[in-house]
């Protein structure tokens, strides 16, 4: 099955369990279920990537988080730098690289006045980038060798499924969290490196990988209220 | 439901793995096996087998059914001769090294893949296998009268 055939048919089952969680037989349809008119952007950043620049000597890097609801679904969009540079065991490894995630969520909580928000969703996210590692490598009768090698536009792609909370703090200020399952990484790159990490993600070895974001936002609206 | 949290049970725990083993598994010789034209192992007495860019090998045994040769890190084609019965056939074999890093504490280590004969003058070789590891089975067969 192709990514693009699994991230429709997730759409579909996103939307399907939205419109049908909580809802009783023999109850009027429910106008705040339906996709609706935007009324606002909002734009942020992870405090965690940030966090990371100070306590995590061998990874910097940021993050940026814009969503826009549409009733109770808000389309997500994120953008992210990651740089890593490590010691191994037998020499060094670096990686640099961009990624980005676009999807959406669905909020449970329908009738809080503040559009406070407790959701379920779904990313599709994709990195460029480039890694690079120098080593001591033994060739037996060949002799030891200091051996490097890189790859140059490597890129990968994944799928994500969300959960998380957005709370009013202030006016327009907003922060919450973004729990994240990440799995089905793909990476096409020089076949003459075996890719170790991707930004954006982590190991690549791990089929499955857990993310965490707690993140700061302001929110723009797209009409003055009245 | 029991199903379905047992599902979720090994969605944590393989989501918990810690870092792999350091279990390098790669290795730099070519495995190549002598067989004769009925298909069974044939032992030859080989004088010497000359590795190109590092020198002649001179086996230790009488006879020999298979020999494992190395190919270089830092090349994409060996050339291995044998030296056996007056005779000097030779094979040329390219392949593509793969650098992987499997952790910080195992550090990175060389794959030789995609191996494959360039030019031979035997008159029969077969291609088995095309990575190079170590406890691996045969990567080529040469068949000799």
């Amino acid at each position: 099955m192709s990514i693009w055939k699994f991230l429709l048919s997730s759409v579909f089952v996103f939307i399907m369990i939205g419109q049908s969680i909580g809802q009783e037989k023999n109850v009027p349809k429910d106008s705040t279920r339906r996709f609706q008119k935007p009324t606002g952007i909002r734009l942020g950043t992870d405090l965690i990537s940030l966090g990371k620049n100070f306590t995590n000597s061998t990874l910097s890097g940021w993050e940026a988080n814009a969503d826009v609801d549409f009733g109770r679904y808000y389309a997500a969009l994120d953008y992210g730098s990651w740089s890593r540079d490590l010691s191994i065991a037998n020499g060094t490894y670096k990686n640099d690289g961009r990624y980005f995630r676009i999807g959406l969520d669905i909020n449970i909580l329908l009738k809080d006045p503040d559009k406070n928000m407790f959701f379920f969703g779904f990313r599709y996210a994709r990195a460029n980038f480039n890694e690079r590692t120098e080593y001591q490598s033994s060739a037996g009768d060949f002799g030891d060798f200091q051996l490097e090698s890189s790859n140059v536009g490597a890129k990968a792609g994944w799928v994500e499924l969300t959960t998380g909370l957005r709370v009013k703090i202030w006016k327009q200020f907003w922060m919450g969290y973004t729990a994240r399952m990440k799995f089905l990484p793909s990476v096409s790159g020089n076949p003459a490196f075996e890719t170790y990490e991707i930004p954006g993600f982590g190991l690549a070895y791990k089929g499955i990988y857990w993310g965490f974001n707690y993140q700061a936002f302001w929110r723009i609206p797209f009409k003055r209220s009245q | 439901m029991k199903v379905l949290g047992f599902l979720v049970l090994m969605v944590l725990v393989t989501a918990c793995l810690s870092d792999p083993d350091c279990l390098v598994t790669s290795s730099n010789l070519v495995k190549i096996q002598f067989k004769n034209l009925k298909n069974k192992n044939k032992n030859i007495k080989l004088d010497s087998v000359e590795v190109a860019g590092l020198g002649y090998f001179y086996p230790t045994t009488d006879s020999v059914s298979n020999i494992s040769l190395p190919v270089s890190p830092i090349s994409n084609e060996a050339t291995f001769t044998f030296y056996y019965y007056k005779t000097a056939p030779n094979v040329t074999v390219g392949y593509l090294t793969q650098a992987e890093v499997i952790s910080t504490k195992c550090g990175a280590f060389t794959n030789y893949i995609d191996l494959r004969v360039t030019t031979t003058t035997f008159d029969s070789l077969v291609l088995i296998n095309d990575q190079l590891r170590i406890n691996q089975n045969v990567n080529l067969e040469v068949f000799i009268e």
